[in-house]
């Protein structure tokens, strides 16, 4: 075997095992027919661009769509549902900030004097936000390619948020990172062209982000309701913010949608894919840990009963939804 | 279904007769005056998905030089299909001329 078959050979084990059995050996053969002959003391690689191929193969066969395997496709649908989900939560999250910037300006002009840079930049990073509201919006009604390209440039805006952790040392940056990398990574691997999404109608785009801006709103106004009725001390606010704030709702809507799931005996790809957001959101709960807010009495234990929660869920709806995967057919094409 | 400049040289590629892998990077390069090159990985995609829509059917099997050759043959239903999306990019093309051809004559009229 030629060092170049080797390493082409090695490139070709991202590909899932059932499709390499089928159709490693033809694609070897083609891989070097087209390549030639090269010699060993050369030190052959196979080109970047070759690679890159078997890379995009490789995501598209395992989160499959149209015409894949029953297995790949509960794999794809999983993680189609974990960028939709993952998307609301961002796009309800923008909703909110646009709201707060009509009515309520206070928070724009404590960024700075008028026309200074620093109200600018405050404007300018609200208004980033509503790419996340863009790129929901243009996903339900179907146009991927709109969606990808808003999300990604909502991320770019959070990798400035990376600079700060290094500078600030603060893990609480991170976790901007994390909440904008996971859609764009989830749309990017999932909706290809063999998985378009469908296209819905603008009601249905509209209500769920406006539906849960308003339930987000609901839950931070019924803390702070609380928090003042019953006079709390700012360290028992802190904690209620902990666990009622926007992480910590999204882990309580996780934890609730994870059980009515798990009740109705849902399919793989759902569990899966809910299985998958409990998991980022218990990274997101664990990196919160490290933060300096919980040095704040009784902030760490309520992050490790919702980490633990997470993390029991997620356990529970990966063994089940992996338990529930189709079996893999016989991949291979007849002739006829 | 939405056929991809790729897939409509892989069906062209195959009119004439069955192509292994190989054969058919070669014709699509060929086919597009060396415009699209197909990477091996790109190639097997592109075969997937026009298998799995019936475009495609394996053909024979051959080993060649202790190597594995698959060769895969044009359906009927992707020499419908072929020809339906050739018929639209005809009328495409058609309809482009002719407005070029109006412009160009009221370029002409007007200098």
């Amino acid at each position: 075997m030629s060092l170049l078959e080797k390493r082409y050979r090695s490139t070709l084990r991202v590909l899932p095992a059932a499709y390499r059995a089928e159709r490693e050996e033809e694609m070897v053969s083609a891989y070097l027919e087209y390549a030639g002959d090269v010699p060993d003391e050369r030190g052959p690689r196979p080109r970047f661009g070759e690679i890159a191929s078997v890379l995009a193969l490789a995501v598209r066969v395992r989160l499959g769509g149209h015409g894949a395997a029953a297995r790949y496709v509960a794999w794809g649908d999983a993680v189609r549902l974990v960028a939709r989900y993952a998307l609301l939560y961002k796009a309800a999250t923008a909703v909110l900030i646009l709201i707060s910037m009509i009515i309520a300006t206070q928070d724009i002009e404590q960024s700075g004097p008028p026309m200074s840079a620093e109200r600018t930049v405050g404007v300018l990073l609200a208004l980033v936000e509503c790419l996340w509201l863009v790129s929901y919006v243009a996903l339900v009604r179907g146009a991927a390619r709109t969606a990808k390209l808003a999300a990604l440039a909502g991320l770019l805006a959070y990798v400035a948020e990376l600079t700060t952790v290094v500078i600030n040392h603060d893990p609480l940056r991170l976790t901007y990172l994390i909440w904008g990398a996971v859609p764009v990574l989830a749309l990017f691997g999932a909706y290809h062209r063999d998985a378009p999404p469908p296209r819905h109608s603008w009601v249905r785009a509209l209500y769920p982000p406006l539906a849960g801006a308003a339930l987000i709103y609901a839950g931070q106004a019924a803390v702070g309701a609380i928090a003042n009725a019953a006079d709390m001390t700012p360290e028992l606010a802190v904690v209620a913010y902990t666990v009622f704030g926007q992480t910590g709702q999204a882990t309580l809507a996780v934890l609730v949608l994870a059980v009515l799931y798990l009740a109705r005996g849902s399919e793989a790809a759902t569990l899966l894919g809910v299985a998958i957001l409990a998991t980022v959101l218990l990274a997101l709960r664990l990196i919160e840990v490290l933060s300096p807010v919980s040095q704040n009495p009784g902030v760490l234990p309520a992050l490790a009963i919702q980490s633990a929660l997470l993390a029991v869920m997620a356990f529970t709806l990966a063994i089940t939804g992996l338990r529930k995967l189709p079996a893999l057919p016989y991949l291979r094409e007849r002739p006829g | 279904m939405n056929i991809t400049e790729p897939m409509f040289l892989a069906l062209t590629a195959l009119v004439d007769e069955p192509r292994h892998g190989y054969g058919i990077v070669q014709e699509v390069e060929r086919l597009s005056g060396g415009r699209v090159q197909l990477k091996i990985g790109s190639l097997y995609g592109v075969l997937d998905r026009l298998a799995a829509e019936g475009m495609v059917a394996l053909d024979r099997e051959e080993v060649q030089a202790g190597r594995l050759r698959r060769y895969y043959r044009l359906t009927d239903e992707g020499a419908g299909a072929l020809q339906s999306e050739a018929d639209r990019v005809t009328a495409n093309a058609a309809a482009a001329t002719t407005r070029l051809r109006a412009r160009s004559a009221a370029l002409g009229g007007a200098s």
